[in-house]
């Protein structure tokens, strides 16, 4: 099972390979931002203190094998409401630190690792793709997955950049 | 005149608006904006008009917060000219490390070629929910120096190289541990045992 967070006005389900089985979330009707309330951790864990269809999407990833992630390129980052939705998803972690290849990260709260591939699509130059590497990189880290993918969305066309 | 931005999405105690008032001691003539909180037009208004920016806001995954975005978003998207002005930077995280800031700044360095402001300098700061709060004046006092010298460059209208502060009076393992322990105190107010807070 995959989880899909995207903001396109229209998913081509055959060109991302989507099953019935996955869940496609749509990044464009998330209009509430994460608040750091940390609710998600210390309140009711893993579930989102806005009561809106983004409040536990932590279950979703809990049961997917990949995430998906969708997003027209902004500077090198994802697009506001991508952002927006990454930002209320935070529960997936723990509160608690660990220590991983010497630097602190958020803990696991599942065993289970998850592949991390995304898609950026929009003007992009050499300089947003180095961005972008960074930053998929590092939420690979903070996911403990157990790899990831930056890949470039021209139409129908896509083209691998980073993989790791 | 100076405009310092608060991006901070949680409220007027973040730690963005502790390192921005801090900064703000070396100003005479500055506005602090709260993204949150203030009308953005007034504060696009001001932008506009200044020679001077100070962007402050946390890390939320690995990048600028998504109100910080929106900002970032809307000039470029408006094609606001920025050019002839200075842009500083305050970035904090939660890790005991700074460093974990660096793909952030990377971000907004891209965004300022892009619409044309002078990028200026930064200062990213690790543990800034320790460093944001005054009662840890010992362990803090290394990343508080190092934020009197941001702010004296600020006020210089000076280039800087980026700072970045560790709380290097702590290990990570002991950082870890005392952090930790908070998470499960946190937990512990809302009736929550480790487990709880632990659970799949």
């Amino acid at each position: 099972m995959k989880t899909i967070i995207h903001d396109l006005e229209h998913l081509d389900k055959e060109l991302f390979n989507i099953s019935d089985n996955d869940v496609i979330i749509n990044a464009n009707g998330c209009s509430n931002s994460c608040i750091g309330c940390f609710s998600c951790w210390i309140k009711h864990p893993k579930v989102c203190i806005y009561k809106d269809e983004y409040s536990n999407i932590t279950d979703s990833l809990k049961n997917s094998d990949e995430l998906i992630i969708i997003s027209k390129n902004r500077f090198g980052c994802y697009s506001e409401s991508v952002k927006r939705v990454l930002e209320r998803c935070i529960g997936y972690v723990l509160p608690y630190f660990t220590i991983r290849d010497k630097h602190i990260h958020h803990a696991s709260r599942y065993d289970k690792k998850i592949n991390l591939i995304t898609y950026f699509y929009g003007d992009i130059t050499n300089q947003d793709l180095e961005c972008l590497d960074s930053l998929v990189k590092a939420n690979s880290i903070n996911l403990n997955a157990s790899s990831y993918e930056v890949k470039i969305l021209e139409g129908k066309v896509i083209n691998n950049v980073y993989t790791d | 005149m100076y405009i310092l931005i608060n991006g901070s999405q949680k409220n007027h105690k973040s730690n963005s608006r502790y390192f921005l008032d801090y900064i703000s001691k070396y100003l005479d003539d500055y506005t602090i904006y709260d993204l949150k909180y203030d009308f953005f037009d007034n504060i696009i208004d001001s932008i506009i008009n200044t020679d001077t920016i100070v962007l402050a806001f946390p890390l939320y995954v690995d990048s600028p917060n998504s109100l910080t975005l929106k900002l970032l978003n809307y000039i470029y998207d408006n094609n606001i000219d920025l050019s002839n002005k200075s842009l500083y930077v305050i970035i904090n995280c939660g890790f005991r490390e700074g460093i974990h800031n660096i793909t952030a700044l990377n971000i907004i360095k891209n965004w300022a070629t892009k619409v044309n402001i002078k990028y200026s300098g930064s200062i990213l700061v690790g543990a800034g929910e320790i460093v944001g709060k005054e009662e840890y004046s010992y362990i803090t006092s290394i990343a508080i120096n190092k934020l009197k010298k941001f702010g004296r460059c600020i006020k210089d209208n000076k280039e800087c190289n980026d700072i970045i502060t560790t709380m290097d009076l702590l290990t990570n393992r002991i950082y870890c541990m005392f952090a930790n322990h908070s998470w499960t105190k946190k937990g512990k107010i809302n009736n929550l045992t480790k487990k709880d807070l632990k659970i799949k």
